[in-house]
This record gives C-alpha cells, sequence and structure tokens, in this order.
C-alpha cells in the first residue's frame, strides 16, 4: 500500500455521444463532443482542462482537440499503446499525473468511426501491414495463413481453453445472453430491446470456429470521455465524484499482441492477472467486495478467463461461475450492466468505464443495488489495463 | 488483394529463408542453448545477442486451431483451418511452437493433440497429416 495511488484521485465527469453504425460526422468532431459534455458532468470549464490522455490508435491528436476545448494550457499529454488494452490506462495515468501534481484537471478520450469507417473486424489492417517494424514483422508470421482478425487470434486461445477446461460454446453463449438481456433496457445500447437467447446464440453463424457471430462484439462509431481529478479538488464540484481506489496495466512475460500463443500454457490471460494483483494491492480490496464488474467483452471466452485471473473463481471455473444467472441482474456479480461492447456499443472499453461510474454513483439505468467497488477491465489479449472504483 | 507474403526484416530473415527452402528454423541462444520462437535479437533467457539456429525435425503436434469463416479473404475459397503446432527440434527436449496453414486434412478432422507433419508450398509452412507425407 505505500506510495499507492489509491483513493487519491477520482473520475468526475463521464461524457459519451450517441453509440451508432454511422455517426455522419468526424472523429475529432465526435472525442469533442464526448469531451464537453464529460466537462459539463463534471461542472468544469473546458478552458480548465491541463491534462489529455488517449489511446495511440486515437485519430485526434491532442493539440487539436485542446484546440476546440479552448484550453489555455496543456500540461499534461499522454497516448496508451496497445489498442483497447488502454481503455483503464487512460484513467491510471491520469490519476498518476493528478496525483503527481502534473496536471490538475484531465480529460481522457477515445472516439472514432470504427464501423463507418475502418473495421477491425475486416482482416484488412493485418493484410496490409508492409515495412520493417517489428510488430509489422510479428502480424506477417500469421497474415499469410489468414489469421488476420481479432475474432480468429482469440478463437486460437479459446479452443485450447475448450479442450483444456471442458468449456462449451453454450458456456461463451451465456456472457452474450447476460450482455444482451441488459442491452435491452439500457435505452443507450444499440441492442435496446432486442435481447437474445442461448439458441439465438447457438443457431449463430460461425465466424472464426469456435467463436460464433453472438461471441462477437459489435462494430460501432461513437466517443466517450471521462475526466479525473485529485479528491481534494473532486470534493469542491458540484457532481458526485468516484474514487480510484486501484488503476494499473500489465504486459506479462513473452506478451505478443492478440497472439501470445507461445506460453507453455495459453489459456491464461497473464497479463490481466498482472493488473489484478495491483489493484487488489493498492484498494485492500478482494473479489468479495466488489458488487458488480464491467468485464471487457470484445470476444466472450475472454470474459471467462479474466473472471479467472481476478480470483473471483478458479482456473476453468468460470463455465461453473456464470451459470444460473449469476451474471445477471439479480445474480450474485452482474456483469456488464449496460450490455457491455457486444451490447451497447465498442468503444474500445471507455464506455465500460463510464457505466462502472454510474454504478458506484448510483445513476445506473440497470442500477445494482448497494454498490461500493466496481471493477473494470481493458482490451484481452493485448497487453492491457483495469480499475477499481469506489463510491464515496 | 492477394495472399500476403512474410515480411522479412534483419531480426527474422533466418526464418523466411528456411522456409523457402524447406526448413523451419527455430532460433537457438549460442550462449546458454535456449530456444525461442518468433524471433528475437537477443536472448530472452541470458540476454546475449549470439545466436544460432537449429532445424525442426518436422514432426509437429496441434496444439490449438481456428477454423475462419468470415470474413473470407480473397485467396480462400471456403472456411480454412489456421493451427497453432508444437514442433520437434533437433537435439533439444523444449521444441518450439508456430503458426501455419494446413494441407491434405479436412477442417473437421482437426484434434487437439493429434500427430502432424510439416509441409512447405509457395514459401509457407503447413501441417499436414502424419501419414500423408
Amino acid at each position: 500500500m505505500s506510495a499507492s495511488l489509491s483513493g487519491k484521485a477520482a473520475i468526475v465527469g463521464i461524457g459519451a455521444t450517441e453509440f451508432s453504425k454511422e455517426s455522419g460526422r468526424s472523429e475529432l468532431q465526435l472525442c469533442l463532443e464526448a469531451c464537453k459534455a464529460a466537462l459539463d458532468d463534471a461542472g468544469i470549464a473546458p478552458q480548465d482542462v491541463d491534462g489529455l490522455v488517449s489511446f495511440s490508435m486515437d485519430s485526434s491528436p491532442s493539440i487539436m482537440v485542446s484546440r476546440g476545448l479552448g484550453v489555455k494550457e496543456l500540461r499534461y499529454f499522454s497516448l496508451v499503446d496497445y489498442g483497447g488494452g488502454a481503455a483503464c490506462a487512460t484513467v491510471a495515468h491520469a490519476a498518476a499525473a493528478v496525483t503527481a501534481g502534473l496536471a490538475d484537471v484531465v480529460v481522457c478520450y477515445r472516439a472514432f468511426n470504427e464501423r463507418s469507417g475502418r473495421r477491425f473486424g475486416s482482416g484488412d489492417a493485418a493484410v496490409q501491414m508492409r515495412g520493417e517494424s517489428p510488430m509489422a514483422q510479428h502480424f506477417g508470421y500469421y497474415a499469410p495463413y489468414g489469421l488476420i482478425t481479432p475474432a480468429a487470434w482469440v478463437a486460437m486461445a479459446a479452443r485450447r481453453y475448450m479442450h483444456r477446461y471442458g468449456a462449451t460454446s453454450e458456456d461463451f453463449g451465456r456472457i452474450a445472453v447476460a450482455a444482451r438481456a441488459h442491452a435491452a433496457t439500457n435505452p443507450n445500447a444499440w441492442f435496446y430491446e432486442r435481447p437474445i437467447s442461448l439458441e439465438n446464440h447457438q443457431s449463430s453463424r460461425m465466424i472464426a470456429d469456435p467463436l460464433r457471430l453472438l461471441d462477437c462484439c459489435q462494430e460501432s462509431d461513437g466517443g466517450v470521455a471521462l475526466v479525473v481529478v485529485a479528491t481534494e479538488r473532486a470534493q469542491d464540484l458540484p457532481g458526485k465524484e468516484v474514487l480510484i481506489a486501484g488503476a494499473a496495466q500489465g504486459s506479462a512475460h513473452d506478451q505478443h499482441m492478440m497472439t501470445s500463443y507461445y506460453h507453455e500454457d495459453i489459456t491464461g490471460l497473464p497479463e490481466m492477472g498482472t493488473v489484478a494483483r495491483q489493484v487488489w494491492a493498492q484498494s485492500g480490496l478482494g473479489p468479495q467486495d466488489v458488487q458488480t464488474a464491467i468485464i471487457y467483452d470484445h470476444f466472450t471466452p475472454f470474459v471467462l478467463t479474466q473472471l479467472e485471473e481476478f480470483g473471483f473463481c478458479g482456473r476453468g471455473e468460470a463455465r461453473d461461475f456464470i451459470q444460473d444467472g449469476a451474471i445477471h441482474l439479480g445474480g450474485r456479480l452482474p456483469l456488464n450492466t449496460h450490455g457491455g461492447q457486444l451490447g451497447e456499443a465498442y468503444i474500445h472499453g471507455m464506455n465500460g468505464i463510464a457505466e462502472a461510474v454510474r454504478q458506484a454513483r448510483g445513476t445506473a439505468v440497470n442500477q445494482v443495488p448497494d454498490v461500493r467497488n466496481v471493477l473494470v477491465t481493458a482490451g484481452t489479449g493485448v497487453p492491457t489495463s483495469g480499475l477499481l472504483l469506489s463510491a464515496v | 488483394m492477394i495472399r500476403p507474403q512474410p515480411l522479412i526484416g534483419r531480426d527474422n530473415a533466418y526464418y523466411w529463408e528456411g522456409v523457402a527452402k524447406g526448413l523451419v528454423l527455430i532460433q537457438k541462444c549460442t550462449a546458454c542453448g535456449s530456444l525461442r520462437h518468433p524471433p528475437s535479437p537477443m536472448c530472452p533467457e541470458c540476454q546475449s545477442l549470439d545466436w544460432t539456429t537449429v532445424a525442426a525435425t518436422g514432426r509437429a503436434v496441434l496444439h490449438s486451431y481456428t477454423i475462419c469463416h468470415h470474413p473470407l479473404p480473397p485467396w480462400e475459397q471456403g472456411p480454412y483451418a489456421v493451427v497453432l503446432v508444437d514442433l520437434e527440434v533437433e537435439g533439444s527436449d523444449s521444441g518450439a511452437r508456430i503458426v501455419c496453414g494446413t494441407r491434405g486434412i479436412a477442417n473437421e478432422d482437426l484434434r487437439i493433440e493429434m500427430p502432424l507433419r510439416l509441409t512447405f508450398e509457395d514459401g509457407l509452412v503447413f501441417a499436414t497429416p502424419e501419414a500423408a507425407s
């Protein structure tokens, strides 16, 4: 617990655009709309922002975001690598910055036209990689064989997980059914009022065996922003702050990008284990202290693995843990109450952090009773991050 | 869109040059003897920059696989398998693992732990049933 940032910084504002399949405007505009909404929620004038953090994959440069917001002087700006693994890390970097005095008001943002623009699921990016960069050469071990989509990269690990632990496609399907049940009662979700059954999941077409269509998150257009300040400052603001009890990044031994296939055992997510150990140590809390969790759900199988890495259950036991409605509203650990990226929208994990803030504030549309702590995780299969948020 | 070609640089040229000659070469640290794949200029075990290569014997065991249905790249005619295989390596107990395609085996016949052999085609590596070669 020494020198921990636990409790020293808070999320004081959340903002988002609508979630769609074709936003009809630029990624920079989506970003600015989300940032302004988050600052309005926080009760902070845009001119008072002095820090910006985003994803290295984001197309909106901090200086253009800063210009749009009318920021007087920007003192802290950073980008986090590795796709959706960056989501919770943006808040970790912001918390570190405000705790260390490098900035007072940091906005974390992610905005894209991922459905109407460049679709991650198309495989084009992997096929079109060229040049001398080590990452391009790495994807060159896979692209010639057609291993080019995020679904297929995850499927390789999921198949081995099924073999080792006896998990089935139906076990993966239960994650999707819960997400879509929650999306069905969230008016902001793309799949509002459109729940699915396990039979729907089982009859959905194969994408990358063993992953079916309904194991895969959506592709979405939209933006989300979050405002982070020191807890002392948060107390002077009009809104309800949510404390950052734990915030951490993780990358494992012999880590690769979506293709950590070279560990003796590929059925875990050791990078998320690194995040889990830090988040629990920083906060002094554990799985029993969490009332609801936002577990990154680009593809259903890794939700199971993450539950295991955080110690909600033992290795290979997540399929039992999620049975009988345990992860639905009213269950022992409701997951992805906004509908997740399967049901609400795929905003690279940032919409999940916003939902965690709502749960800790007590303002979620699918509110879990008596929420004290919410766990949030970022993208899996890549170097990743996590947050533990606490109600004040 | 044609099938992408391997991307070759200073650190991994040996691998693709080997494949072009019908060999899977695995990097071996000259200092500590450990094997590593994918290629890296530095040994993760002892940080030595000195390395050589050893050849895979061609015998392999299926570690995992996926059957890709969608999106179907234009160079494929239907659902195709991509496999992760554990390779036997000359003079090594630890072996190595690579990703490759398949030849001569139906997608539905793939079983984790099944024995396979490596075969080579158009500068790429494929796994094929043990009896077929």
